[in-house]
C-alpha cells in the first residue's frame, strides 16, 4: 500500500536521526584513533609473488 | 539592562536564515534597541543594510564579527535590548558553537524539503550539545518558504514531530517580497502594503519567540 507523503517524510527523517546516532561523533573517532595501536604500514607476512602470464603467445 | 540575544542559524545555506535576521530583527527594533552581529563570513546581512538608500537607512545597526563571538557580544549586551546573529552555514568552525553558547534563543529556519529536514537533523545533535554548557538555551524550528497547495509544506508538521527540536507554530510563506526587501536595502515593515502580509508573519513569530 503506498504510504501517505507526510509518513514517508517523517519515516525519512526518523531514518536520518538513525544513521546519525549510528555514525561516531568526530571527538570520538579521534578519541578512538589514539587509543588504538597504529596498524603496521607494512604486512608482517610478505604478500605472495603472482608470476606474470603471458596472455599473447610469440 | 542585558540583551536577550538570538542567533539564527542552519548549518545548511540557502534555508533563509540572512532574510530571517534581517526582517525579525526590524521587528524587535520597534520594541527596543536591536543590534544585528553579522557572523557568516559571506556578509550577506552586511551587503543587505548597504543597499538601503541614504535617506532610509535599514533600522538596525550591523556589525561584522568574528573570533570568539561569545566575548566580543558581551560588550555589546548592555547597550541593546535584542541582538540577533546571522550565523555561518556550518558546523565545522567554533563560531556556530559559540553563538550557542552566547545564546537565549535560536532559530532554525528549515525549507519544506526533504533534504532540508536531514540536514537539520545533525544540527538538532549540535543543539543538543551547546545545551550542556547553555542549559536555558531555547531553540526552535521555523518554516520557511512555505506553499500551502503543496504537498510537501502540507506534509511538514508530521516529519518536524520526530525533532527534538520544537517547532514554530508560525512560519513564512514563499513570497517574492522577502527578495524585494533584500534589494532594496529594507525590512518587510518599510514596504507599506507591498509588505504588508510578510510584515504579519513575522511579527506573529516574534510574539511566539518572546
Amino acid at each position: 500500500m503506498k504510504q501517505p507523503l507526510a509518513t514517508k517524510l517523517a519515516n525519512s527523517v526518523k531514518q536520518a536521526k538513525a544513521q546519525q546516532d549510528e555514525t561516531p561523533s568526530e571527538s570520538a573517532v579521534k578519541q578512538k584513533e589514539t587509543q588504538t595501536t597504529p596498524r603496521p604500514s607494512v604486512p608482517e607476512t610478505p604478500l605472495p609473488i603472482i608470476p606474470s602470464r603471458r596472455v599473447w603467445p610469440d | 539592562m542585558s540583551a536577550r540575544v538570538f542567533s539564527i542559524t542552519n548549518q545548511k545555506g540557502g534555508t533563509g536564515k540572512t532574510t530571517l535576521t534581517m526582517n525579525f530583527a526590524a521587528g524587535l527594533a520597534r520594541r527596543g534597541r536591536t543590534l544585528i552581529v553579522d557572523a557568516d563570513p559571506q556578509r550577506s546581512a552586511g551587503q543587505w543594510s548597504s543597499q538601503s538608500p541614504e535617506k532610509r537607512p535599514f533600522p538596525v545597526s550591523v556589525i561584522a564579527l568574528a573570533g570568539n563571538l561569545a566575548r566580543e557580544i558581551n560588550q555589546f549586551r548592555q547597550d541593546y535590548q535584542y541582538i540577533v546573529i546571522d550565523c555561518p552555514p556550518t558546523l565545522e568552525t567554533d563560531t556556530l558553537r559559540l553563538a550557542m553558547t552566547a545564546s537565549d534563543t535560536m532559530l532554525i529556519p528549515v525549507l519544506p524539503s526533504p533534504i532540508d529536514l536531514w540536514a537539520s537533523v545533525r544540527l538538532a545533535n549540535a543543539v543538543e550539545q551547546a545545551k550542556l554548557g547553555n542549559p536555558t538555551l531555547r531553540a526552535y524550528l521555523v518554516v520557511n518558504q512555505v506553499e500551502p497547495r503543496n504537498a510537501i509544506s502540507r506534509a511538514m508538521q508530521q516529519a518536524l514531530d520526530e525533532f527534538d527540536i520544537p517547532s514554530l507554530k508560525n512560519n513564512l510563506r514563499r513570497r517574492a517580497i522577502y527578495r524585494t526587501a533584500a534589494i532594496e536595502g529594507a525590512s518587510v515593515f518599510c514596504l507599506g502594503k507591498r509588505g504588508e502580509a510578510a510584515a504579519q508573519e513575522i511579527e506573529s513569530i516574534i510574539k511566539e519567540v518572546l
